[in-house]
């Protein structure tokens, strides 16, 4: 293995990647603060009203972002869930279960701001559209993988069980929003279509992009810190042998260190 | 700036600050877990690497 | 896993084929079904008292029984079929059988979709053979019987398939069926939309060619492939 390759594969400890962690922690935190500025501002200010839905739309700056976020930490979580079956590393099924608050909570707050916007749009606070009620499902499929992670006492075997269990419903998902579209194509003569978005002027894609960006720079500055706080309960579950988290890295090593 | 239109957005303030006052609520909530369940990890094994350190010197 | 092993005669049939071991697991869990079965006529009892409880919910207006009658069969089925699932995996977990056939020389896969098998046959075929009379008494005509049937032979295979996953995953537990409940009904939902489906477009007159070949594509599908997903699963929960 060339030289980049040996520095690029000692992150994957989790000893060593703790303090990297750690560092682009801030510069993260930073970004998404800047970028959800930007967005913000742009959603609320400068974004004019809408012609037919008028000051409420603007919910869509959080709406469609939280539901994009929920959707892409699902799939990351896959990815890292691949990952962790086959190359058996601890740190992806540690980053796996970083990731999944944070996409609950994305998901979650997708539905609340979808559900908000529903009601003064179409009238009703719920719509079983495909949309929301794919969204609804990828909530369960969170929490089922959350409930399962937890239940398992075995660090080892949760990780991959929760690994198998996200790679199959990350499978399922297509194939879940697919049926609940026919579901609702079926189902349309009786009930009111819902969903019809904003024409998007391009100021408005603007700002849920940035607001998405944000978004994503803050699910990372939050995982990371998360997977620290992962990576140190894990510590006792070390075996002896491996490396240490340095002890300076940890907040107390700091104290100490300014003190 | 007129912030009383700014507020009432429509009338539709309700539903507006609704959406955005949850997200702000959740991302704040959130972090605040997160540093929480951090401090609470590092302090657990705090003991621990005060012992290996104690015996890094010793060496 | 090891190779089958030649005959050491070129004329005579090798040892024993790795395939067997479909056969193999599939006899052993007929034969404990049929030992047990009480469990079975249960599961059966269940779908019948849950559909049974609908009508006395909402009142026994047949024009709405008519509507949600496919609804209420299909959920039915699929609560009684998740009910059963622990019984695929869990009895041999219990008692080292299990593990007895991850180290077998019978491929986990092959075992694995001989038991998903038998559990079919014990707990999704008398459910799809039962349904026609239920949904008599929810006023469904002959035609629409028929595609009810029809969903349910092809829908409940995958029930058990994928319901083989989630018990797998979570073998020996704590709080185990309630967690398996929530792994598996939100991957249950696309057969159940596509079950349900069917009947409700032979209700409303529509061809429901379509809709059973996806259901028919979906059986065939997950029966190729979540025999080995399941297997994983099963070695992930013995380390």
């Amino acid at each position: 293995m060339s030289r980049t390759d040996m520095r690029i594969f000692k992150y994957s400890s989790p000893a060593m990647f703790f303090p990297l962690a750690g560092k682009l922690l801030p510069w993260f935190s930073a970004l998404a603060v800047l970028f959800g500025a930007i967005g913000l501002y742009l959603g609320l200010f400068v974004a004019p009203e809408d012609f037919q839905q008028g000051e409420v739309y603007r919910i869509i700056f959080i709406h469609v972002p939280a539901a994009w976020m929920g959707m892409f930490i699902y799939l990351v979580m896959a990815m890292y869930g691949v990952m962790a079956l086959t190359f058996n590393t601890r740190l992806s099924a540690m980053m796996m279960e970083a990731l999944a608050p944070t996409g609950a909570i994305f998901t979650a707050l997708a539905l609340w701001t979808g559900a908000l916007w529903g009601r003064p749009t179409w009238g009703t606070y719920w719509a079983w559209d495909a949309r929301m009620t794919s969204t609804l499902i990828l909530l369960f499929l969170y929490i089922g993988y959350i409930a399962l992670i937890n239940a398992i006492e075995d660090k080892k075997r949760a990780d991959k069980a929760g690994a198998l269990l996200v790679i199959v419903g990350s499978i399922n998902v297509p194939i879940i929003y697919f049926s609940v579209k026919w579901w609702n194509t079926l189902h349309q003569g009786l009930s009111v279509s819902v969903t019809s978005s904003p024409k998007m002027a391009s100021i408005m894609l603007w700002g849920m992009l940035t607001m998405a960006i944000a978004c994503w720079m803050y699910a990372i500055a939050v995982s990371l810190a998360r997977v620290r706080a992962i990576i140190c309960e894990r510590e006792r579950d070390r075996i002896p042998g491996q490396e240490r988290i340095p002890r300076r890295e940890t907040t107390a090593g700091n104290a100490v260190a300014s003190s | 700036m007129n912030w009383a239109e700014f507020l009432s957005m429509d009338g539709r303030g309700f539903y507006v600050w609704g959406s955005f006052g949850a997200f702000a609520i959740a991302i704040v909530l959130e972090i605040i877990f997160v540093r929480l369940r951090a401090k609470r990890a590092q302090a657990t094994i705090e003991d621990e690497l005060l012992a290996d350190e104690a015996r890094g010197r010793a060496l | 896993m090891s190779a089958a092993p030649h005959s050491a005669h070129p004329h005579e049939p090798s040892g024993f084929a790795v395939e067997r071991g479909f056969l193999v697991a599939f006899a052993r869990d007929a034969r404990l079904a049929v030992r047990s079965k009480g469990e079975v006529i249960q599961a059966l009892a269940f779908f019948v008292v849950v559909v049974s409880l609908f009508p006395l919910a909402i009142g026994p207006e047949s024009a709405l029984l008519k509507r949600i009658a496919p609804g209420v069969v299909w959920v039915a089925a699929l609560l009684s079929v998740l009910l059963t699932l622990p019984r695929i995996l869990a009895n041999d977990h219990a008692d080292g059988t299990l593990e007895q056939l991850a180290l077998s020389v019978y491929p986990l896969p092959l075992i694995v979709a001989g038991k998903i098998v038998a559990h079919w046959l014990i707990t999704g075929l008398p459910l799809a053979l039962l349904s026609p009379v239920l949904g008599l008494q929810f006023g469904l005509e002959s035609r629409e019987l028929v595609v009810m049937f029809a969903s349910l032979m092809l829908g409940t295979p995958v029930l058990s398939l994928v319901g083989a996953i989630g018990a797998a995953l979570t073998l020996g537990v704590r709080g185990g069926s309630i967690l398996l409940a929530l792994l598996v009904l939100p991957l249950y939902i696309p057969v159940l939309i596509f079950g349900a489906g069917a009947v409700e477009q032979s209700m409303a007159g529509i061809d429901v060619s379509a809709n059973l070949s996806l259901l028919g594509a979906i059986l065939l599908l997950g029966g190729l492939v979540v025999p080995f997903a399941v297997a994983v699963a099963v070695k992930i929960s013995l380390d």
